[in-house]
């Protein structure tokens, strides 16, 4: 919408594509396909499509969450923890708490909800940067779910086996329901982003806060919002990730917080804040699931993987400036 | 006849589009105070950049004479080695270092090749040179703690530091209570003992005729006159700096003043950092509607601080406000916008636009609802509303569209107004909004000042320009050190009155 009328208006429209988050992860996605496919012809397979598209709704749902606090110019680092914890208190609920399905789920979003109104009360209320605070909650919650669990891994299949098989399902052309349930988020997000208030609203408030204050919008209370929301998309991804697994442990989930970072920022969520739209965000996680995918069947070592994942964080934060530099240059080009 | 200490001669510095300093010259002799007065925007800091090295030699015409010598400074640091010191306006102190470390940063060790510091031997020093200079203050105290005043104290310390021949005081008591003024003064004449030539920039009257041997007036980049101690003429000095020929047509209003819209009663606005001080204290006025008041006073009297304290952007310690006869609470601008009260805020820049955005989006992001359908912003709704505004505020762009970013200063200051008016207030505080824009568009600012005031609305006007506030307004609030120095209807006003009130010192110690 932005990038249309600026298009318009400027001239700058073939430079201004380029630079659009979706176009800029297009392009070396397309690349990095190209390459593994030449590698290795079990990559471009329905099959293998479909295992990336599974795997990626755990990093996406993160992904939802983190984008719209780094869009407030925040950071939430607790939201992989977030989905360890909620998991473990799901599993616990129903296996050894034996709650039943609805209560376990209802517990569970709360307990997201709640972590992401602590991150926005020590944040907005406290004024405590959202790094600290964030990494604080981070081994709350990480310690919380190995004092709850004992340690121990809990069988879900003790209470059912049927979230297992839900999760296994394939409804429509293969996909899950799990994809569908992070699709039907990511499409709410666009929505709620690009066409109502409060996505003009945290765009505003990552931009220039102190403007957002004048603008009449109550700052906090929009930074909390996005908080609380990352809260409950941790607690999201920690149901997904009891059902995909049949089980609720304290070891999954830790760390992914940096992947939810990596893929919002290659999303061209920027890491300033202000800017992002959700369709970013899917293509961002996308490329990194696939990118993880390729490095996996070309045999690549898991540290080097990770050597890799951090060279893509910092290459995508510099596109992200160098697009700054780029558009800023060629709209004072314009308006000369 | 003693010899001048510094001179500077014929300094022309021209920026992109101003001539900021036009063939300024300035002398002062050793052991002399001289006072620089001058408006904002008469050219003061451009001249004290000159004289220390901020703008390079090559960088200005005229010639810098120190001692009779020409100099030509390429930063502030030869400029300092060449005897010069200078206290800039702000107090800047490193807050978590003590006095001792502060004054000596960069001589720590007394000059002697050793990478661990002596604090004894620091500390004696310090000590003995704070004597010598007739500083009261502590080497070992922690520079968090000291007041305003002794860190302004500080500041001349460390300038005083590097021996220098000539030091300047950037208008050092904007932010000083009467009684640290009077320490300031007591230092700063045992300087003038030691031989020391001073410069010392003001804005208050009463300081010059306190402390200062003779004076040079600027105005408009120029020099308005120069005066020996013996000659001083309050009412001339004012004159000289105020006289200047309008250069803007003010548009006439032709409006009836209708029953009072809203007032403040004993507004306070504590100091952020220090206690039982304010940045605004007790003030009180009224704005009627269709009427247009002025909060006149100089830049620093607290003017700013009144209108963000009233839309609820800095907490105020008291104070009542009442729109339409009724008593409102307002502690955040959503609540001021709900009161139906505007903002134009003077720092655009921080406060004012969202730059990376289109005309449109920052227009119309001060009430949202107004351009929904249903939960969903429309399109054709916030094109309309952006373009009411856009059209009304003459903005000069190719369509609403384009990237605030892009515009000039003026037309930016005109996309701020219009964010404001979107909001539909009834009661609009205007800070400083004709800062920085060209003649052309004050002018159209003035008429949508105008337009205001005959659809009923009450404005508040905040300038430095008292030309524009004479033009424009109805009655004038003046304000001096966060206090109200009086209050002058349209008859009463003239600049001198304003002037004299502006730079009322108030006696009574904070």
């Amino acid at each position: 919408m932005k990038r249309n009328s600026n298009s318009k208006s400027t001239g700058t429209s073939f430079l201004e594509i380029i630079l659009s988050p979706e176009v800029s992860i297009l392009v070396p996605l397309l690349i990095l396909v190209a390459i593994t496919t030449a590698k290795n012809p079990n990559f471009l397979t329905i099959k293998n499509i479909q295992v990336i598209l599974r795997n990626l709704v755990f990093i996406g749902t993160l992904a939802i969450g983190q984008s719209l606090v780094i869009m407030c110019g925040d950071i939430d680092l607790s939201i992989g923890t977030n989905s360890t914890l909620t998991g473990v208190f799901f599993g616990v609920a129903l296996v050894w708490w034996g709650l039943g399905f609805i209560p376990s789920l209802l517990l569970t979003i709360f307990i997201g909800l709640f972590i992401g109104g602590v991150n926005a009360f020590f944040t907005n209320v406290c004024k405590i940067n959202s790094w600290i605070v964030t990494m604080a909650t981070k081994y709350m919650c990480v310690g919380m779910a190995t004092v709850i669990t004992k340690g121990y891994i809990i069988p879900i299949k003790d209470w059912s086996n049927a979230l297992y098989e839900w999760s296994r399902l394939r409804p429509l052309g293969g996909l899950s329901w799990p994809f569908f349930l992070f699709f039907g988020l990511i499409v709410i997000g666009e929505i709620a982003i690009r066409f109502t208030p409060i996505g003009r609203k945290i765009h505003a408030v990552g931009l220039n806060a102190n403007a957002a204050v004048l603008d009449g919008i109550n700052v906090p209370k929009v930074k909390a919002m996005c908080q609380i929301t990352a809260g409950l998309m941790g607690a999201i991804c920690g149901i997904l990730q009891v059902a995909n697994t049949n089980t609720a442990t304290n070891a999954i989930g830790e760390g992914n917080e940096f992947p939810a970072v990596i893929s919002a920022v290659i999303g061209g969520v920027s890491n300033t804040g202000g800017k992002g739209t959700m369709l970013g965000v899917l293509l961002g996680v996308i490329m990194y699931q696939t990118l993880k995918n390729c490095l996996q069947l070309m045999g690549a070592n898991n540290n080097l993987q990770l050597v890799l994942l951090g060279l893509i964080l910092i290459l995508a934060v510099y596109v992200d400036v160098l697009k700054g530099k780029i558009s800023s240059r060629a709209r004072k080009a314009v308006a000369k | 006849m003693k010899q001048y200490m510094i001179e500077a001669i014929d300094i022309t510095k021209i920026f992109p589009g101003t001539v900021a300093n036009d063939h300024v010259s300035l002398k002062v002799k050793a052991g002399e105070i001289m006072g620089l007065v001058g408006e904002n925007g008469a050219g003061k800091s451009t001249i004290l950049k000159c004289l220390n090295g901020v703008y390079p030699h090559d960088t200005f015409d005229g010639k810098i004479l120190i001692e009779g010598k020409e100099v030509h400074f390429k930063n502030p640091l030869e400029a300092m080695h060449a005897g010069i010191g200078y206290v800039p306006q702000e107090v800047n102190v490193l807050p978590d270092l003590n006095v001792a470390e502060n004054i000596y940063m960069f001589d720590l060790t007394n000059g002697k090749k050793t990478i661990f510091v002596n604090p004894k031997e620091l500390y004696k020093r310090t000590e003995e040179f704070l004597k010598e200079a007739a500083i009261d203050l502590d080497p070992q105290a922690d520079v968090r703690k000291l007041s305003v005043g002794q860190q302004q104290m500080l500041m001349i310390a460390r300038a005083l530091a590097e021996n220098p021949k000539i030091l300047i005081l950037d208008e050092p008591t904007t932010s000083l209570s009467s009684s640290d003024v009077q320490s300031l003064f007591r230092v700063v004449r045992s300087l003038k003992e030691k031989g020391l030539a001073i410069l010392f920039v003001t804005h208050k009257m009463d300081e010059i005729l306190e402390l200062t041997d003779s004076l040079t007036v600027m105005r408009d980049g120029k020099n308005a006159g120069f005066y020996e101690r013996a000659d001083y003429d309050q009412d001339k000095i004012i004159r000289d700096m105020i006289g200047r020929e309008l250069s803007v047509m003010y548009p006439t209003r032709d409006v009836e003043i209708g029953e009072e819209k809203f007032r403040v009663e004993h507004l306070s606005v504590p100091h952020p950092y220090i206690l039982n001080r304010f940045l605004v204290e007790d003030v009180n006025f009224s704005v009627r509607k269709g009427e247009v008041v002025a909060l006149a006073g100089l830049v620093g009297a607290g003017r700013s601080e009144i209108v963000m304290s009233l839309f609820g952007v800095l907490p105020k310690s008291s104070g009542n406000i009442y729109i339409d006869g009724q008593q409102v609470s307002i502690n955040n601008p959503q609540a001021a916008m709900d009161h139906g009260i505007g903002l134009v805020t003077e720092d655009r820049k921080k406060y004012g636009l969202h730059f990376s955005w289109s005309i449109k989006k920052n227009i119309t992001i001060s009430k949202l609802k107004k351009i929904m359908t249903g939960p969903f912003i429309s399109g054709r709704k916030e094109t309309e509303a952006a373009q009411k505004y856009y059209d009304a505020m003459r903005v000069k762009a190719t369509s609403p569209k384009e990237l605030v970013d892009a515009l000039s200063g003026g037309n930016q200051q005109k996309v701020v107004i219009a964010r404001t008016l979107n909001a539909e207030p009834d009661i609009v505080f205007l800070d400083e909004p004709t800062k920085g824009i060209d003649v052309g568009a004050k002018a159209e600012i003035y008429e949508i000042i105008n337009d205001m005031a005959k659809e009923g609305k009450s404005v508040i006007f905040i300038s430095s320009e008292l030309p524009e506030l004479m033009a424009m307004c109805d009655r004038f609030v003046v304000i001096a050190e966060g206090k109200v120095a009086g209050e002058l209807t349209k008859e009463e006003a003239t600049e001198d009155s304003i002037m004299a009130l502006a730079t009322k010192t108030f006696k009574s110690v904070s």
